[in-house]
């Protein structure tokens, strides 16, 4: 009875330990969103609570439609899951649906993870302070333009499974008119997310209005910087030779635009590189799959035929022994009759032809 | 109707379950031929002929239902090996698991349950549905990462590798295939031989 307790409490406990891990703690993965993903479980009201966190939202410098501007979200100070993922969403409003900021007018040339994504996911190191920044073209026309960040996390502490969330105060930008040939990236330029390992091809960078450029590059960490060949392909298209990248290496790369009338510095942008692709094929791995099966199942099989039948080996020997043995004992020698033995079954002497009278000669 | 993703989990909650139950059953047929120290634990020859049938027809069942559990997975969850080492250890584990239950199951058809009596067999036939089900939850982890990207199994301190693979040339998979097919057929006319001779 006692035993049966025992199991029945250890099964309890098995089954009551399976609520700890139910979560959706992986978070969705990049990609573009309105807020709340559109009434997801962080939009529900039964299902989510305000996050503890603080979330601030700032532009570098004047903002000129058109043109690109960097826009630098943190989040800070927020109780998170143990895998500590936050997904934040640069939003042009709270509606829950059509709240990209391409939806009023702005573009996104790079997302913090490379991308052109309005909703980005990372994981925050143990100063619980992260700052992710947008690179966006401008809307076309001039005027005072919303721009909010969210975050959607989880919680260290969360026995309701809720999902948390937290908005920042708007941050309303006011996109200047553009000066007349003021130089910048072209509108139609998609910057870069990742080049293959090694791959050795220059990045190709479009401007608008734009005579010459300068690029400074440097390794994602470090302070140096190194200038980039840059080079004129044709009407404001330019390749820039930036060394090669192997394993997770990111290079940021700044521009700098000019003509004989303004020299802008453009937003730092980053390129990575990408894992080597894998080039297994679905014929590989069955074929693959099929040769371990037969190999294991041959191999394991002829063990236990190996095992099973430990007295082949000794059978046979023992076979031959007998052989020997029962000849033995057929022939048998005799003191009195040197070189000679007496078979039993036949009743007559035969000549021993280990041991042959007269020393195998025969008389005449 | 019913998506293949839903026959899918109920597929492999009956795959799992029942290896589950085999290699349990399996391990306490140790006790045909190993003495344990502990008399409580000791089981009764009735209890351990029961533990052999039930740990064969788990094994069994489990086999029969694998096939069905790779099919359906294949349908429910859009994927191809090809650009995903994730995917394609799957096949291999799905082809390793399979490989130790059959040898499993190829034994215990073969010998019977005197399969249990030699200390050697007894030893062989456990490990191998230790590792065929070591196998079997690999696969299943596998499908946890690819759907909710985790798994129980990050909850051990190391386990076998599911993110990185190996793969071979297919003229190295058809020589290794020829190899293994070749085994087998020698093996059963050994057997057949050694039989005969008896």
């Amino acid at each position: 009875m006692k035993y049966k307790l025992t199991i029945i409490v250890i099964i309890f406990v098995l089954l009551s330990s399976t609520t700890f891990s139910v979560a959706n703690p992986g978070g969705n993965g990049d990609n573009n969103r309105d807020f709340t993903c559109g009434g997801s479980c962080h939009g529900d009201p039964s299902l989510s609570a305000d996050s503890d966190g603080l979330l601030t939202i700032e532009v570098e410098r004047n903002v000129y439609a058109s043109n690109a501007v960097a826009v630098h979200v943190t989040a800070s100070n927020m109780t998170l899951s143990n895998n500590r993922i936050v997904g934040i969403f640069l939003l042009s409003s709270l509606n829950g649906n059509s709240d990209h900021p391409s939806d009023y007018g702005w573009s996104i040339i790079q997302d913090p993870n490379g991308g052109i994504n309005n909703y980005v996911e990372t994981t925050v190191s143990s100063s619980n302070s992260v700052t992710l920044t947008w690179i966006l073209f401008a809307p076309d026309e001039g005027g005072n333009y919303n721009l909010y960040a969210q975050m959607n996390h989880g919680h260290i502490s969360n026995s309701d499974n809720l999902a948390y969330t937290g908005v920042s105060d708007p941050l309303t930008i006011d996109v200047q008119t553009a000066p007349e040939n003021l130089p910048g990236f072209s509108e139609s330029w998609i910057a870069p997310e990742y080049r293959s390992p090694g791959d050795s091809t220059n990045i190709i960078i479009m401007t608008k209005n734009t005579d010459s450029i300068q690029v400074k590059w440097k390794l994602e960490g470090e302070w140096f910087e190194n200038i980039a060949n840059a080079s004129l392909i044709e009407k404001d298209t330019w390749s820039v030779d930036i060394p090669p990248t192997f394993g997770d290496t990111v290079i940021q790369y700044s521009v700098i635009t000019s003509n004989g009338n303004f020299s802008i510095k453009q937003p730092l942008l980053t390129v990575g590189t990408s894992l080597v692709d894998f080039e297994g094929s679905l014929l590989e791995a069955r074929l693959q799959s099929l040769a371990y099966a037969t190999i294991i199942i041959g191999f394991i099989t002829t063990l236990q035929l190996y095992f099973s039948k430990p007295n082949i080996k000794t059978h046979q020997q023992k076979s031959n022994f007998s052989k020997i043995n029962d000849d033995n004992e057929r022939l048998i020698k005799h003191p009195d009759h040197p070189g000679w033995l007496w078979d039993n079954v036949e009743n007559k002497w035969v000549i021993d032809p280990d041991n042959p009278p007269n020393g195998g000669v025969i008389d005449g | 109707m019913v998506s293949a993703a839903t026959f899918h989990a109920a597929i492999v909650e009956i795959t799992i379950g029942s290896l589950t139950l085999a290699v349990i059953c399996n391990i306490l047929c140790l006790q045909f031929a190993f003495s344990i120290p502990y008399d409580r634990l000791k089981l009764s020859e009735n209890m351990l002929l029961t533990m052999d049938r039930a740990g064969f027809m788990g094994a069994l069942l489990g086999s029969v239902m694998m096939p069905l559990a790779i099919f359906t997975g294949t349908l429910s969850v859009s994927g191809n090996p090809a650009g995903s080492e994730l995917l394609y250890n799957k096949f291999l584990y799905s082809g390793l698991a399979f490989g130790f239950w059959a040898s499993y199951l190829i034994g215990r058809i073969r010998i019977g349950s005197e399969i249990w009596k030699s200390k050697k067999t007894n030893l062989l036939q456990v490990i191998t549905s230790i590792l065929a089900f070591t196998m079997t939850i690999t696969v299943a982890s596998i499908g946890g990462k690819i759907v909710r990207n985790e798994s129980i199994l990050d909850l051990m301190p190391f386990w076998l590798p599911i993110n990185k693979t190996v793969t071979l040339s297919p003229l190295i998979s058809i020589l290794l295939l020829i190899i293994g097919a070749s085994s087998i057929f020698i093996m059963y006319k050994l057997d057949y031989s050694i039989d005969s001779k008896n």
